[in-house]
Order: structure tokens, then sequence, then C-alpha cells
């Protein structure tokens, strides 16, 4: 199948030498099947494979692009050459063959467990987990995804290069029937390595915890942030003032400050997709440049910023290996790769020294002000804590601060958490980070 | 014809029923960023959806190669098949007209007469329109898309539908002592002659990044709220529409279950959710091939619906409504929300200015989330203005407002008689196009979610 879908790559290429245009083409097969359970059975198995080749030409320095499915190269290259007329000049210069290096991202048992897998056995592994925390709680619903992808990128220079990856994420929601608590649990591997089992319990473990109410209304205490909340607030909030097109386009609140402490010296962010099965790891990205490590904020000093080609060249900035496409019916855009919120020191019992509100899931992250940084959010629930022993939860309480200043002072715990984001098939962050406490958020009751 | 084939195929092969959708999309999207296009793109796509129903157990297979369609109906057999081994809880789906019938929504400039220069053209004039002083950049994205459906399903519905959407987004930057952010979208099903309404939109546009440049961080604790049409229509679709889905009531996952002739909201509340009308969420049938028709989930403060699949429909003891959307082809259909509205009311802004005396004016949205079991909802406001003795007064940004969806929906003590619906996308693992509004909206008490 790879060998022939190959092909078609480099029928693409030589239809765009033939018209005398540069050029690169991003081929993608995606296999995703996923186990869906309800009421603590599996309910629905559903399998999507899709393969597509994008196509982008450079011709006179004017940028185009198209896509289209295998066989239809001809009339893609055409299209794209059609469109480049339309857009303005930008010196994209594509890659050259390099040395490519070698990530580990594949695992052969996930391939093996969407051709015969039934998700039969996860499933019973998360039936255990729950019921060992107390036999009332319920595995409400959730699923399983298992996916492979393989990607090729080739261009008129001679690059042509291919990889196979796999992921598997787990969603589980356990309730306590008659009320309406709910707790949730996500994990996601590049392998097939998952204690389902733990899950479970982990899952069912947040749902008991939220049997008592919190007695008091006084919540003037630090605030601890789990990982699933840490996350997505530094991908909306942060991320986006590390992209080098928000900097050159005055878009970004981390222009014109590079070299300058914006973190704490605790704070290290780097975007690593070299690291052996990290979530958005991989040898390299969808233009074809070969994957680094590339440190973004170093002991809270802003040491760079992310480009794409076309971005890097519009900031005369060569590429740093973030040309992502979510789909190969989009053009590659700067995009963060793997993240690792790195300096993380406190132990748990260090964190939770005294009584904090812990919060281990927000809504409405995604509104936050991606150009400030400002954030309100409400925690789904938050639970007092006091001196590690869980005090009870109380339901309304809203968060709010700004979270490139709370990287100013915020305590990072060492409860590292590959966390993985998605809609569906489409991959929208993945990180590495850790639980974090903060002394500076408004909390609302 | 191949898909009353395959149909008949996986049928004779020990389903209890099945059905294929085959999609296809011609879609165009343009960037524009400070006048210069950025991104032109246009692509073609197609694939189909196999669903197989075998006793309690679903099979699902999507792939955008029609040459293993066959092969493909048979994997969703297997899924389907293995699944009922293991499922106790009986699944069914509720009676419904057999269709065959073919659909177009007219376009009345037609997307694919319009040349990408022209598009460009005039998204360059909309860009010059923006550029003011204050504005440190303005970005327009602009989509068309025409999708072609085909469903199929063993019980002898066959429908084809076309569908043209047009959205348009813009977002303004401007800086003075930080970078604020105003985003405005526009979109509905048809052609060209959407985008038009672009023009109207400029004042909105620059008045509230102006106040946006000024505002203060917003107070904090619960106050009145009153929400402008948008705002009314993101808090709807949040604190009601999502609760109102009918998969999540069976599966007791909202706090509507059981709701059905019970009072949940003010008296003065009607919502409907409507798929017929025209707005960005129309559609003429929903992704199982069911006649899509108007719902009216709350009237006069009792719940009286909800939004209803064949499944979720079965479940309840109901008819489906047509709620069952799918992204694109590859993904099953879910139950969702089309264009989902707040019927409005007699009073006017000023009014309901007065009679709050003290709170907080908040007008559009950066979006929501709502935990329906839980029934707790969070939503913020682009920009809001503080109500200090029955007056707006200073300009807020980054409010958030968070509550109970039942206590919120009894604490709509006002609405005006003006009204307006809005262009949105909505996810919940997929995301689709919809369609939120009504009239401006006083909520006498919600939790806000300030620093100050």
């Amino acid at each position: 199948m790879n060998e022939n879908f190959i092909d078609n790559v480099k029928t693409a290429i030589a239809v765009m030498k033939k018209c005398r245009v540069k050029g690169d083409v991003f081929g993608s097969i995606q296999n995703t099947l996923i186990h869906e359970f309800e009421k603590g059975e599996l309910s629905s198995s559903s399998q999507t494979e899709e393969m597509g080749l994008a196509i982008r030409v450079v011709q006179e320095g004017r940028v185009g692009f198209g896509y289209c499915v295998p066989g239809n190269e001809t009339c893609g290259v055409n299209r794209a050459i059609e469109l480049a007329s339309l857009s303005p000049v930008c010196d994209v210069e594509l890659p050259h063959p390099q040395k490519a290096i070698s990530v580990p991202v594949c695992d052969s048992n996930i391939i093996c467990e969407i051709a015969d897998g039934t998700g039969t056995d996860f499933l019973n592994a998360l039936h255990e987990g729950v019921s060992a925390v107390k036999n009332d709680i319920a595995l409400a619903h959730g699923e399983l995804i298992l996916g492979t992808h393989y990607r090729v990128v080739a261009n008129t220079e001679g690059v042509l290069t291919d990889e196979d990856s796999t992921i598997l994420s787990c969603g589980v929601h356990t309730s306590i029937p008659g009320t309406s608590l709910r707790a949730r649990e996500i994990r996601s591997s590049r392998k097939l390595d998952i204690d389902f089992e733990e899950v479970g319990r982990t899952a069912g473990g947040k749902v008991h915890h939220m049997r008592k109410k919190w007695g008091s209304d006084q919540l003037h205490y630090p605030v601890i942030l789990s990982p699933h909340v840490i996350a997505p607030l530094l991908w909306f909030t942060t991320i986006p003032a590390l992209m080098g097109e928000q900097v050159r386009t005055g878009q970004s609140i981390f222009e014109g400050i590079c070299g300058q402490q914006v973190a704490s010296e605790e704070v290290t962010i780097i975007d690593d997709p070299t690291r052996p099965w990290g979530l958005g790891s991989g040898s390299f990205d969808d233009e074809g440049v070969v994957s680094s490590r590339l440190p973004l904020i170093v002991k809270g000093i802003l040491k760079g910023f992310l480009y794409d080609l076309k971005d890097g060249a519009k900031s005369e900035k060569k590429s740093t290996g973030n040309g992502v496409r979510t789909s190969f019916r989009v053009p590659p855009q700067t995009k963060d790769r793997n993240i690792m919120l790195e300096g993380g020191k406190y132990k748990k019992d260090e964190l939770f020294e005294g009584t904090k509100i812990y919060v281990d899931k927000a809504m409405g992250i995604h509104t936050a002000n991606p150009i400030s940084g400002d954030f309100s959010v409400a925690a789904a629930p938050a639970l007092v804590i006091k001196q590690g022993e869980n005090k009870g939860r109380v339901d309304t309480v809203m968060l709010s601060g700004n979270f490139p200043h709370l990287l100013h002072t915020m305590r990072l715990g060492t409860d590292y958490q590959g966390i993985y984001f998605s809609m569906g098939s489409r991959k929208i962050f993945s990180m590495e980070v850790p639980s974090g406490l903060s002394e500076h958020i408004t909390v609302t009751m | 014809m191949y898909l009353e084939e395959i149909t008949h195929y996986i049928m004779e092969n020990g389903a209890h029923f099945c059905d294929i959708r085959k999609e296809k999309q011609d879609k165009t999207v343009i960037t524009v960023h400070n006048g210069e296009p950025t991104l032109v793109r246009r692509g073609q796509e197609e694939g189909f959806m196999v669903r197989t129903l075998v006793e309690n157990g679903w099979g699902y297979m999507a792939s955008s190669n029609f040459h293993t369609i066959k092969k493909s109906a048979r994997r969703a057999l297997s899924m389907a098949k293995w699944i009922s081994k293991s499922k106790n809880e009986k699944i069914g789906l509720s009676d419904r007209e057999i269709i065959k019938e073919n659909r177009a929504i007219p376009m009345k400039k037609n997307i694919f007469d319009i040349s990408p220069e022209e598009k460009i053209l005039f998204l360059k004039e909309f860009d010059n329109n923006l550029q003011e002083d204050s504005v440190q950049s303005v970005t327009l994205e602009y989509h068309d898309v025409l999708l072609e459906k085909e469903i199929y399903s063993s019980e002898g519905t066959h429908i084809t539908m076309k569908i043209p959407r047009v959205y348009l987004s813009a977002t303004v930057v401007g800086k003075n002592d930080s970078l604020q952010r105003v985003v405005e979208k526009i979109g509905n099903t048809g052609g060209f002659e959407i985008v038009k309404e672009a023009f109207a939109r400029k004042d909105i546009i620059l008045n509230r990044l102006k106040a946006l440049l000024h505002a203060q961080v917003p107070p904090t604790g619960h106050m009145s709220l009153i929400m402008d049409p948008h705002l009314t229509g993101i808090f709807i679709h949040e604190a009601l529409g999502h609760a109102a889905e009918g998969d999540v009531v069976a599966s007791s996952h909202s706090c509507l279950e059981g709701k059905i002739g019970e009072k949940i909201a003010a008296e003065s509340v009607t919502i409907t959710d409507d798929p017929t009308m025209k707005g960005y969420g129309q559609y003429p049938f929903d992704d199982e091939g069911t006649k899509a028709v108007p719902r009216i989930l709350v009237k006069d403060g009792i719940c009286t619906d909800y939004i209803l699949d064949r499944e979720s429909a079965w479940k309840l003891g109901r008819n489906s409504n047509g709620g069952a959307r799918a992204e694109d082809f590859r993904v099953k259909p879910l139950v969702r929300m089309s264009n989902t509205m707040m019927k409005p009311g007699t009073r006017s802004l000023e009014e309901l200015i007065e009679q709050a005396g003290t709170g907080i004016y908040a007008q559009s949205s950066r979006g929501g989330e709502v935990d329906p079991a839980q029934g707790t909802f969070q939503f913020n406001a682009q920009v809001a203005y503080k109500i200090e003795k029955g007056e707006l007064t200073v300009p807020l940004r980054d409010v958030s407002f968070s509550g109970s969806i039942l206590s919120a929906l009894q604490s709509i003590s006002g609405l005006s008689s003006d009204f307006k619906m809005k262009a949105s996308e909505c996810g919940k693992g997929q995301i689709i196009p919809v369609s939120s509004g009504g009239p401006h909206a006083l909520l006498d008490t919600i939790s806000v979610g300030g620093r100050a």
C-alpha cells in the first residue's frame, strides 16, 4: 500500500517538474478505530480510513495550494498553480535533503489491535479499576481511540521522507448514579502501554472525592491546577504568543523582548518533537524539515519563536521545523509539536501543604484571550484540600487571571503527564506538563 | 445503483438496519491579512460512511476510497456483530417516513460564478474599511463550500441534497497599553450574497475594539447581567441547547432528563431550535435522512421537547425530529443543534438597563462550554459595560459568566423586543455550523469571574 502511495507522491512531483514549478507534496494515510462505551458496555465501534495528497507549488515566488485523492495528481498540481497567481510573493525556500534522525513513534501492537481487537479487554480492565474504588461508582461512558498515521513528504529539491506513527487515547467518565456527580480521566500514549485498570481507579477516585460538599463560603486559598488544566491554559494563552508570525504582525505579548525574563527561573518551555514516544514527536515536520529540540523559554528567559517555511521567510528566519498540517486538506501552519513545560520540582506533599483549592477540570478554557493571556474559567468542580486531605467540593467556582503573568510565580510539581487533545482524528495539541500552584488566581464562588 | 446493492448485501448478511451516507465537498478558503491575500486554497473531496446495526450493536466504517466500499461494508458489519455479542442494553430506531427526495438550498450569487480574484477584491475592500489608527492588524478569513450528500437506507429512504454555505470572520487587533482583539463572524446558507452584510458590521467591530482598548478588568461576584442578542444566543446554546440533546438525555447525562412538562425557566422564556429556517445551521434532512422540523424546546418556561435522532427518540419513546448531524463523512451523526433562538419580549434595552440598576451589560462572545450532566455552564463576552445607577458606565474586558443551567433560566426577568441571529461553530468532538440568537435578556443574578 505505502509503495503505491509513494508512487502517487512521486507522480505529483514529476508533474510539478514538467510544469517547471517548485513545490512539495504531503501525503497522508490515516486509520482510526474508536470503541465507545456507554453505561459500562461497549456501545459502538467505528473506523475511519482516509488518504490524500496536499500539493503546494511555488511559482515565481508565489505559493499556491491544492489537494486531491491519489490518482488525481495532475489536477491537484494544476489547481495549485492556478491559485499561486493570486498570492503575494513570498520567497519560500524548500528544504534540501538532510540527514534524518530516528524518533520512535510507532508501536506495532497498536496496529495489530486495530486489525484484530474488539476493545473488550480494555473495558474489563477499566471496570476492575473503577469497582476497586467503591462499588457504587459507575463507568458512565467513554471512548478508546487507536490510530495509525503514515505520512510522506517530498519536494522538487530532492526530499523524500516518510514515517509511521501510532496513537492510543482513552477517555473515561465515571459517575455516582442518583447524583449529578461526574468525573473524567484521559490518558494518551504512542504505545499500547496504558494501564487501563489504573485509569479506571483514577477516574473512580476522582468522582469519589466529590461526594462531600465544602461547608464554608471561605475560598481565599492558593489554587493548584492539575496537568489537565495547565496544558490547555498554556496552549490557549501563551503558546500563541510564541508563534513567529504573531510576533511579526504585532499580536504577541513577547514582541521585542527576546532575551528578557518572561517567567520565573523555574519555568522552561521547550518544543521537543525529538523526544522518544512524545505524543507530538516525529522525525520531520509536515514540510520535510528535520525535527530538533527548540528552546522557547529557558529558566524564565525568552529564547525564541516558532516558524514554518513561509512564516520563517516573512520574518527572515529559518524554519524551526514547526510546519504542521492538521490534515492533507489544509496547508502547513506554524504550530507547536511536542511542548514540554520543564522545571517542576515540588513534590505532591509540598504543593498541597496548608489549605489549597485543587482544580482538575475547568470549563471554557478555549474562551481565554489568546492575545493578552487573560482567562476566566469555571472549575468543574473545585476541591478544598487541607494538609493533603480532601475537605469537600465546591460546585460553582470561577478562576480568573493572566496566565503568562502567573508563570512568573507559579510553582510546578513533579507529577508530569502527557496531555493529548484532539478533535476526532485531528490533533489539536500535545504537551507534557505538571500540576502548578499559584497564589495569584482570583477565585469567585 | 451500487448503494442499493451494498445495503442489500449488508442486510442479507445479518444486519437489522444499515445506511450509507455519501458526501462530496468543494471548498474555497481565502485569508487576507492587512489587505494582502495570505492563503488561497481550493479543494474537492468525497467519501462515505457505512452505518450498520446488528441486534444492539452499531458498527461504522468511513473511507474516502470508493473502490473498497464493499470491504468497508463488511468491516462495519463485523464491528456491529462483535458489539452486539457483548451488549445487553436494547437499541431501537424510532419509525419515520420513507423519503425519496432531492433538495437544493438556492444561491442568489452562485459561489462558483465568482472568481477567486473577485472574492479577494471584496475582502481587500472590507479590510480597507476596517483600517483605522487604533487598528494594529486585520485578518479576514473567507470560506465557501458546496456540500452534496446522498443518503440511502435499508428501509428505502433515498435522499440527495445540496447545501451551499458561506462564512466570513474578521479578526481585528488593536493596541494601546495592551493588545485587544475583536472577532466578528457572518455565515449563512446560500451564495456570495451573504458577505455583503459585512460592511454593516464595520462600526460594531471598531466601536467594540475602542471600548476594549480602554476597558477595565471586571468586578467579581454575583450580579445582574444583560446579554446582547448574540450573547443570549450563546447562553441558550450552552445552557439549554446542549442539555436538550437527546443522546445526552437518553444516556442520563443531562439535567433535563425527565423534565418534559416541568417548569424549567421563567414564564417569558420560549426557546426553539429550527433547522428549516434560513441560517448557518440550516439543513433540509438530517444525516439519517429524516426530514428536519422545528423543535420548541421550552414554551412559556415549560420544557416541551428535546432534539432527537432516531436512536435517542426510540429510547425516550418519541419520534426523531431530524437532529442527527455529522461534521463530514468521516464521523457518525450525533444529536446536534441547528439554529437556536429565544423568542423576543416586549421591552427596550434602555428599560432593561434601568431595571437592572447595577450590574453588567455584555456584548458578543468568544464562546462557552457546558457540562449537561452537572447542569453547569460557562460563557464569555467579548466586551462588557458596567451598569451603575441604571446607566452604562465603564467598558470591561475578559468577562466570563458561570452558573447552574436551571437557576439561570429561572432568573431571566426581562426580554427586549429586538432580535438578532449570528453564525458560529459548535464543537462536540466534531465541529458543525450553527447559529443562535434572541433578544437582549436580563438575568437577575449570575456569577461573574472577574479580577477586580
